[in-house]
């Protein structure tokens, strides 16, 4: 991008929260968040749910359903550490937590920055992606919530495990 | 426009046949509220009205909004909650008067045989400990002529509970009618009857 000179529009700009798994980075969109948790309290398992659901936490006195993404996504799974953390979005009218490795920052980019996703990725699958930010010597990948997270999504792979 | 129709727009905003408005009333205001508020709590609301005959409005609220009385057991390190509306009996069974009848536990209650359910079985949990008792905590269920034993490792409390929903991920599972939360903080989940007997 060139200088900005005063009184230019601003370039549209998009705040991404970015988070680890392993030593992947991976980012959604920061407006879809609603809150980062410390994985404080016992999770309470449900029966019957999708593998990747964990189970149910108490949020400020409402039941929200956490999810592993390292499970989600075939990743290898880890024990809950030092640095994992919650990630509550709202999906669909309804609120998730997501477990992720850790925190890293929120950073704001342009929206120009933002590539659609390469069919092939480390890791996880190209359809439950939004896309990839590549910055100078970084690569952010950008998460398809609505893709990732949605009940039909997960009671199709359920079906698809047990069927 | 069919009958429905015309009766569903008593919910649209503004929509007033008064013959007479005040600052309060008459103004298409209160019914296109009352939809409101029960479309957030989820439910629903319908009018059948007959001409010189009378006019209902039925308003369905989820099950999710109530409080319930529920009976709470323990299986393994997890605790659960039977609605108590649906809860006939609980009784104790011995290991020996358990039989089985084609892969079916069953036990005599009062002359009349009781098919019995593991719950750990039911929602697939590990770490329950019945198998290993020689007495049995049974929580007998009712739903309609149909009666069940659910068998449990421990009968904790009765309690009032507020039913929560546990969100459109965990909203398909048959089992399980929502969660609670107990007075610690932890979630327990209140198990759906209607999917057990």
């Amino acid at each position: 991008m060139g200088t900005t000179t005063q009184g230019e529009p601003r370039a549209e700009t998009v705040q991404l929260l970015v988070f680890k798994l392993g030593e992947e980075e991976y980012a959604v969109d920061i407006l879809q968040a609603r809150g980062i948790e410390h994985l404080d309290q016992g999770v309470t398992r449900v029966p019957k749910a999708p593998s990747f659901v964990e189970g149910v936490i108490n949020l400020r006195g409402e039941i929200v359903p956490i999810v592993d993404l390292r499970k989600r996504f075939g990743l290898e799974v880890r024990p809950i550490g030092y640095d994992t953390r919650v990630i509550v979005v709202e999906v669909a009218g309804n609120l998730v937590g997501m477990i992720v490795d850790a925190i890293v920052e929120v950073l704001r980019v342009p929206s120009s920055a933002i590539e659609p996703a390469p069919e092939i990725t480390r890791g996880v699958e190209a359809y439950y992606l939004a896309g990839v930010v590549k910055l100078e010597n970084r690569l952010i990948v950008l998460f398809n919530l609505e893709r990732a997270l949605s009940p039909q999504e997960a009671q199709e792979l359920s079906q698809a495990k047990s069927g | 426009m069919s009958k429905e129709e015309l009766l569903d727009l008593v919910f649209v905003p503004g929509l007033s046949t008064a013959a007479k408005v005040t600052d309060v009333s008459g103004r298409g205001v209160g019914m296109d509220a009352v939809r409101a508020k029960i479309d957030s709590l989820r439910g629903t609301v319908s009018i059948v009205s007959e001409r010189g005959q009378g006019t209902t409005v039925t308003i369905r609220l989820p099950l999710t909004l109530a409080i319930i009385q529920a009976l709470m057991v323990e299986l393994g390190n997890d605790l659960y909650l039977i609605p108590s509306s649906f809860i006939d009996s609980t009784i104790s069974v011995w290991r020996r008067d358990i039989k089985r009848v084609r892969h079916q536990e069953v036990t005599m209650v009062r002359g009349e045989v009781l098919p019995l359910v593991r719950l750990q079985h039911l929602l697939g949990l590990p770490g329950a400990k019945n198998e290993d008792y020689e007495e049995l905590d049974v929580v007998v269920i009712r739903h309609g002529e149909r009666r069940v034993g659910c068998i449990v490792d421990r009968l904790v409390r009765q309690q009032d509970v507020v039913l929560k929903p546990l969100g459109g991920l965990l909203g398909q599972i048959r089992e399980i009618a929502g969660g609670t939360i107990l007075g610690d903080g932890r979630v327990a989940l209140v198990l759906d009857v209607r999917a057990v007997a």
